[in-house]
């Protein structure tokens, strides 16, 4: 790497937060320079100070009063911290653009899209202003957008989150950058729409040879896209280097505990590594709990229908109705985890509160052979009992308002009667079952991270003991090395509770090493299923085929 | 922890304000004590007929001293204005307690049950309607009393025993018809209910004040709790509730009434406020509470009669004032927790 | 859209219903008798002359339509009448009707009122039996069983037949009954609905004026009143909300937003009050007497329209002042917090990254997303301009809408009062309906979500 060719050199860049009467040091003397062409990756998990260290390359905390930076981060000889509005303003958008990670919260709600990007071109071009649509339409349509004019015209509430990422990086391009910032803009999309938009910004910024910020949780992500990349942990830099030899051998424990607590074929029959395990070097290879699978169904799906219609009761007529699930039927063996993959909208979710019991369905759902009532929870409450189930959103799934050691007693106390005493100790067994101390009895959720939540969750669905448990999207919203913990939790709770796991993601790799068969949806349907091996490793289905095809 | 951070994060003018609804509370408790011991005069006591509008400072014959003067017939200001206090604090508390009640019931069944959450059969709706008329019309005649508690509860039991005769039901939309009936409400002015009701009522006590006042303020914290419980319900930790099986009441006062308190509660604040402005102005203009409660309002009526008396005008101002900005202050505080 | 407008306006149907059946019951319950005030306004007040009073009453009450049950059917206890309207004054039909609560047998009670009824009439002309009289006029204020008969031991000989009828009176313990009773179109409710949009409905109880007239007199103040401080307010409070956006100036900021908290907090009336206490008048020295005293001045013919003009201006001074303070400090605190919150959202990071400057953020960006309910708090100011501060009105003697509707109130004018609460509730429908509009024109996503639910 020329020296002449670094365009951008961030140099004991540090920022720190005062909250009230104390500071939190988000980044913590961290140095990188970007080369002009180079595709640079900021790898780590949720805190580690990536998202916040780049949005201060754009100096984006200026106006924030309780953010404070030191350091120097030198765009054109300048350092970009103590640049005045104006002159900031002439850099940021024109020469470094940024795309942001939820494509729906990043566009004003209010104004249509075209309008937002002639905004960009009103600022920093110099092209008539009668040309503007024209080179808009122009940038739209070089994103692959079809029907750019209705775009053009449209709020964004309006369009999928795949053609909002699509619009966002015609508004990057629409100024020719130099430095295009990506704030994980992969994250929220569907994996094949994923692929689609990287290998999009790929040819792009190829073509202009256009420097790439590139930050991601995902490794997998990374290494197809970016030549280098930067790993941060807790607001430090801890290794750093070409791509993808980097991965491939990595040299700090931090780095090594990232690519190992990831579910892949190659870890397909251990125990997942946890991140403290390789860092304390502690961490041994050991099998996994071997499960024993029973042949006998202990929940029947038969021909499922779920649709959606607005509004039906004394005083309205039903109107448009929206199939979710169709005609959907599986059944589910005792002892076995069986994994629903698909893409959002294909009726994976649907199914799930279906069978829990939140929605009413057309079809016939039986548990351990007896078939409940569609219409009415409460027609088979015992039976519908023994079916718990795990949200995704650890954040809104406990009660701000209740410690946790009083809700799991709740429940105790609803399915058996126990005095409180017994229920508070049944309590306890059931939080150190999930790997939580009892010293988190007498907590409330605000303080505990996403992984602690979720499982309490656990806790509270294992108070009920149920034969069934319902994960939907349980670990999507958490870090790999939390997930890892999670998976390794629910691998040993199936071993020794014997429960059965319905495991619904979008993460092929992590339902191929939780279950043992597999359903692939699309669009409310089945369309493959199987043992996970045999459908994952050989797809006979097309989609089925690209959606493993994404992930490698 | 958690104490002291909030002991730090509190600002000046929360402090004052704490403060200064302390020091109400202690006037409203002991009004008869302060008056009596340290100012010397009932509420209600008229003074000599020289003493008409005197300034304040002014002393009685018998050497007691009107610190803020005498109003129109030889009342002493500072008395009546404590024992204003009074007035002000059980008016605000009372309209608040019942237009909070009416909100949470209508709002918490509007907001868990929806439109399709209570289903009834078409027995259920034929007994529940049938009955409903038959004890309004004996309420009617008899009076409602707790007699009708036993009523409701027979006809409730009666219902639900007719739940198990036929499977097929029909949604009630209580949350359409909630919204509906605020919708209506709010389409007749405020203030022209507040005078049709004062002026059936003739000669209105204080209980009838709070009750007419709290009857015309449920309707926005209503929406309020409505939309929080919306929020609630279809969050997870509701959801995962349901699935453990707790019933719907233990859902309802366990974990959602909890989580609804915190935003109504800056709602209540208002509605406080809004109370005490209300009977104050209320009394301004001479309707409302009758002449020998002493009010706020009333007294500053008094300085419309002669403009020269502004202590009339300025002292019971400023105390309505200090309330209105206290509570303001501590409704935002509520909010920003 | 037009559907869904036409929606909200048939949406005023049962509305209005609703209103009309709900002021109906305030009105029956409103204190005051309209048929005493008009037989008063006639001249033909309570004469010595009983028969003829009560026929001159019972004649205009049919003739306005008050006789007759109050709706088109009723509830009620099987033993009482479906109306007894007949009978006056309203307070001794009340008691006729608690004694048949006693007794549960309507004709007993009819015969007692009859026998008294001709009792009376015949002594009432009668020097010599005025002892008679006294109690047979006592009589008439009894409302309970047990009174009545004790009453009745010491009736003399002339009133032997009132005696025998009351004799029969006995207390019964049957069961109440309710029963479904059908009135048909011969109701109060009715001919009261009938009345409203006849030309009774349209004229003032008090002075005979036109209804229209009183309310469009009333309006011009008002309207002149609330719209000027609305729409000085919307203005200001738009500049001073940008402003203290925009500045950096924390300081200034600060005291502004602590100017505006303490305004918020003053009470109108006590503003109002200070004002005229200490502006109007010379009590506090000549030079405080800056403005006119309060009230309005009769229009001067002889002066020139400008000049007369100009001292309904200066009346206007003070109270406009007084709103627009109210009105102001409540506008800006609302989009003062509401521009605070949208500069919290995630699309103002995408946005600063694209280079914008400080003040098109704001202006472009922010400010637009701000209105949103800023359109629903401003709209919704509409009706509540219309019942127009009353108490700015009182204080200021100025005759607007909100003082002629407690006027009314106070002085049971039915037909002005009821005019106003219809007039302020069909204005605060097309308040709603405007707003939607609004959104229709400028925020078109949002109205699109209104018009799905």
């Amino acid at each position: 790497m020329n020296k002449a060719d670094t365009i951008l050199r961030i140099a004991h860049f540090s920022l720190s937060f005062s909250q009230q009467h104390t500071s939190v040091q988000a980044v913590d003397d961290i140095s990188f320079s970007l080369s002009r062409g180079q595709r640079l990756a900021i790898v780590g998990e949720s805190g580690s100070g990536k998202t916040v260290s780049c949005l201060s390359i754009l100096n984006l905390f200026d106006e924030s009063p309780i953010a404070h930076s030191s350091g120097q981060i030198l765009y054109e000889e300048r350092n970009l911290l103590d640049t005045n509005a104006p002159l900031i303003n002439k850099i940021r958008g024109n020469k470094i653009a940024l795309i942001s990670q939820e494509p729906m919260s990043a566009m004003n709600p209010i104004t249509k899209c075209g309008k937002q990007l002639s905004e960009m071109l009103r600022l920093h071009s110099n092209r008539p202003i009668n040309t503007h649509k024209n080179h808009i339409l122009q940038l739209l349509e070089q994103v692959q957008l079809s029907d750019p004019e209705r775009i053009y015209q449209s709020y964004s509430h309006e369009l999928s989150g795949g053609q909002l990422q699509r619009v966002q990086i015609a508004m990057a391009l629409s100024t020719d950058p130099e430095i295009i910032i990506c704030d994980e803009p992969t994250t929220a999309l569907d994996v094949t729409i994923q692929q689609e938009i990287l290998t999009l910004l790929a040819e792009l910024t190829d073509m202009e040879d256009t420097s790439l910020l590139f930050i991601s949780h995902d490794l997998s992500v990374v290494t197809q896209l970016c030549d280098s990349v930067i790993v941060m942990h807790e607001g430090r830099i801890v290794e750093r280097g070409p791509l993808p030899e980097t991965f491939s051998h990595p040299q700090h424990a931090y780095t090594r505990a990232l690519l190992q607590s990831r579910p892949t074929i190659k870890n397909q029959n251990k125990v997942l590594p946890t991140v403290t395990e390789i860092i304390s070097g502690q961490y041994q290879e050991r099998p996994r709990p071997v499960r024993q699978l029973g042949e006998e169904p202990i929940l029947t799906v038969k021909s499922l229908t779920k649709t959606f219609d607005k509004k039906n009761h004394l005083f309205s007529r039903s109107s448009q109705t929206v199939v979710a699930t169709d005609d959907v039927s599986f059944e589910l063996r005792r002892g076995e985890v069986l994994g629903i993959v698909g893409e959002s909208g294909s009726g994976k979710s649907t199914i799930a509160r279906c069978i829990a019991g939140l929605y009413e369905y057309e079809g016939q759902i039986s548990y351990l052979g007896k078939a409940v009532n569609p219409k009415s929870y409460q027609a088979d409450l015992e039976l519908r009992q023994k079916v718990q189930m795990v949200f995704q959103d650890p954040y809104s799934s406990l009660n701000p308002k209740m410690k946790i050691g009083p809700s799991l007693v709740e429940i105790i106390r609803q399915h058996q009667k126990v005095s409180k005493s017994v229920a508070k100790s049944k309590a306890i067994e059931w939080l150190h079952s999930v790997g939580l101390d009892e010293t988190y009895y007498d907590r409330y959720p605000d303080g505990l991270s996403g992984g602690q939540r979720q499982r309490v969750c656990i806790a509270k669905c294992l108070c009920t003991q149920p034969e069934i448990l319902i994960c939907d999207e349980a670990v999507s919203a958490l870090d790999v090395s939390v997930q890892a913990l999670i998976l390794n939790l629910l691998d040993q709770l199936i071993y020794e509770l014997g429960l059965t796991i319905l495991f619904i993601s979008h993460d092929i790799s992590v339902v191929r090493y939780i279950s043992d068969r597999v359903l692939v949806m699309k669009e409310g349907q089945i369309v493959e299923s199987g043992e996970t091996h045999s459908v994952l490793d050989s797809p006979q289905n097309a989609y089925t085929q690209r959606l493993v095809d994404a992930v490698i | 922890m958690r104490g002291i951070d909030t002991i730090r994060a509190t600002k000046w003018y929360q402090w004052l304000a704490v403060g200064y609804l302390v020091l109400m509370a202690v006037f409203a408790l002991f009004a008869p004590l302060l008056s009596e011991s340290f100012l010397g005069f009932a509420p209600n006591e008229l003074t000599g007929s020289d003493l008409y509008y005197t300034a304040p400072g002014s002393v009685e014959q018998d050497g007691r001293t009107h610190l803020l003067g005498t109003d129109r017939m030889g009342r002493d200001v500072a008395t009546r204005l404590i024992y204003g206090t009074r007035t002000a604090l059980f008016v605000g508390l009372g309209v608040s307690v019942i237009s909070l009640l009416i909100s949470l019931v209508l709002g918490l069944a509007a907001g868990y049950y929806g439109d399709r959450g209570v289903r009834m059969n078409s027995w259920q709706l034929i007994w529940i309607a049938i009955s409903a008329v038959v004890s309004g019309f004996y309420s009617s005649v008899f009076g409602f009393g707790f007699w009708l508690i036993g009523v409701l509860i027979l006809i409730g039991s009666i219902a639900y025993l007719l739940g198990r005769l036929s499977e097929r039901r029909i949604s009630v939309p209580i949350d359409l018809l909630t919204m509906k009936g605020i919708e209506i409400f709010k389409t007749i002015p405020g203030l022209f209910l507040i005078l049709s009701l004062f002026a059936i009522m003739r000669q209105p006590g204080m209980l009838t004040v709070i009750l007419i006042l709290g009857l015309v303020s449920w309707p926005a914290k209503t929406r309020i709790v409505r939309a929080e419980t919306m929020r609630l319900v279809s969050s997870n930790f509701i959801k995962s509730a349901q699935l453990s099986g707790l019933s719907d009441w233990r859902i309802l006062h366990r974990h959602i009434l909890p989580n609804v308190l915190a935003p109504i509660s800056i709602a209540v604040a208002y509605t406080f406020t809004g109370a005490i402005l209300a009977e104050s102005t209320l009394s301004f203009l001479g309707i409302g509470l009758p002449e020998d409660i002493p009010s706020w309002g009333a007294i500053l009526r008094e300085a419309r009669d002669y403009f020269a008396a502004w202590w009339l005008a300025v002292f019971p101002g400023l105390a309505v004032f200090f309330t209105v900005l206290t509570l303001n202050i501590i409704a935002d505080w509520l909010n920003q927790r | 859209m037009g559907r869904y407008l036409l929606r909200r306006i048939a949406l005023l149907i049962p509305t209005l219903i609703a209103v009309l059946i709900f002021t109906f019951v305030l009105h029956t319950y409103m204190p005051g008798d309209e048929i005493m005030e008009r037989l008063d306004l006639e001249g033909k007040s309570v004469s010595f002359d009983r028969a003829q009073y009560s026929q001159s009453y019972l004649e205009l009450q049919s003739q306005l339509g008050l006789g007759g049950p109050a709706f088109y059917f009723g509830l009620q206890p099987s033993h009482q009448p479906s109306d007894a309207r007949d009978i006056i004054p309203a307070s001794y039909r009340q008691r006729l009707l608690q004694l048949n609560g006693q007794v549960k047998n309507w004709s007993k009670i009819m015969a007692y009122h009859e026998a008294l009824q001709s009792a009376l009439m015949a002594h009432e002309k009668d020097p010599s039996q005025a002892r008679l009289y006294r109690q047979l006029n006592n009589l008439e204020r009894i409302n309970t069983i047990e009174e009545l008969r004790s009453l009745s031991v010491d009736l003399p000989e002339e009133a032997a037949e009132l005696k025998n009828v009351i004799g029969q009176l006995e207390p019964s313990n049957a069961m109440i009954l309710p029963s479904l009773r059908w009135h048909g179109l011969d109701n109060r409710f009715y001919h009261w609905v009938g009345r409203l949009f006849s030309a009774d409905g349209r004229v003032s109880l008090v002075d005979g004026v036109p209804v229209a007239d009183k309310i469009g007199a009333a309006l011009r103040w008002t309207l002149s009143l609330s719209l000027i401080s609305l729409i000085l307010a919307i203005v200001l409070s738009m500049m001073i909300a940008l402003w203290q956006s925009w500045s950096t100036r924390s300081w200034a900021v600060r005291i502004t937003d602590g100017f505006m908290y303490a305004i918020y907090a003053l009470p109108l009336f006590w503003l109002a009050t200070l004002m005229i206490v200490f502006f109007t008048t010379d009590h506090y020295g000549s030079w405080t007497n800056v403005f006119p005293s309060i009230g309005i001045k009769p229009w001067m013919l002889g002066d020139s329209a400008i000049a007369n003009l100009g001292v309904y201006a200066k009346q206007l001074i003070l109270p406009v002042f007084c709103l627009l303070l109210a009105n102001m400090s409540y506008l800006t605190r609302q989009l003062r917090t509401d521009l605070k919150r949208q500069r919290e959202q995630p699309y103002v990071t995408s946005v600063r990254a694209k280079g914008v400057s400080r003040w098109r953020l704001i202006y472009h960006h922010l400010l637009p997303n701000a209105l949103v309910p800023y359109i629903t708090i401003v709209t919704g100011a509409i009706p509540r301009a219309l019942v127009g501060s009353v108490v700015i009105e009182e204080i200021f003697n100025l005759p607007g809408v909100g003082k002629l509707m407690l006027q009314s109130i106070h002085q049971s004018d039915w037909p002005v009062s009821i005019s106003i609460i219809i007039l302020v509730g069909i204005v605060t429908i097309f308040s709603y309906i405007l707003a939607d509009v609004l959104y229709m024109i400028f925020y078109p996503q949002i109205a699109q979500s209104l018009e799905e639910s």
